[in-house]
């Protein structure tokens, strides 16, 4: 992985975890063109919630990062009992 | 509320389906787009598709009335239902099926 889209990554992957601190974060740039990238987020403070209230979180959490230079962001979100 | 959101409001409760989307249903113009539009084309129902890229102030009305930052963006009934992951993982576990029977 080139420097540049493992910065990108890892600061979406701070970003995430500065609003929801006991997620498990994991950010992936499968493309490697800094612009595809995939976030995998596991937290417990999901359960009980509906997609849209998990992903607004994390849009939330990326702000403007979301909006500049990413052009899109695939997001899964689970909560630990949903992992088989 | 503002005259865009209003417009908003009436497309996506006087249509059971409604699809904010870049391009047409026919001719998708991103792949988030075209990947939704290509489930509900699957899928052989009835639904409004909705260029934002024909009209800025929709595309930027329509993030601010679901309060989510991505185009496209599915409505059923007026309900906001998600953008291009909710609605395929919704498709894959069977969900979005029930929920465009029960639509109709």
């Amino acid at each position: 992985m080139n420097t540049s889209t493992t910065n990108l990554t890892q600061e979406i992957a701070e970003k995430i975890k500065v609003a929801l601190p006991q997620a498990q974060v994991t950010v992936t740039d499968p493309m490697q063109d800094g612009a595809h990238l995939e976030a995998l987020i596991i937290c417990p403070s999901f359960s009980g919630q509906n997609r849209i209230q998990r992903h607004r979180q994390v849009y939330a959490a990326l702000g403007d990062a979301f909006t500049t230079n990413l052009h899109a962001l695939k997001i899964t979100t689970k909560a630990p009992e949903e992992i088989q | 509320m503002t005259d865009i959101q209003q417009k908003i409001d009436d497309l996506v409760n006087s249509n059971k389906i409604t699809l904010f989307m870049k391009g047409s249903k026919d001719f998708p113009m991103c792949g988030f787009s075209a990947r939704v539009a290509t489930i509900l084309n699957q899928l052989d129902i009835d639904y409004l598709d909705i260029n934002v890229l024909e009209d800025g102030d929709i595309r930027e009305g329509v993030k601010e009335y679901a309060n989510w930052p991505t185009i496209p963006q599915l409505y059923i009934n007026g309900e906001f239902i998600g953008g291009c992951d909710i609605v395929v993982e919704m498709f894959q576990a069977g969900e979005l099926q029930e929920q465009i029977e029960k639509a109709a």
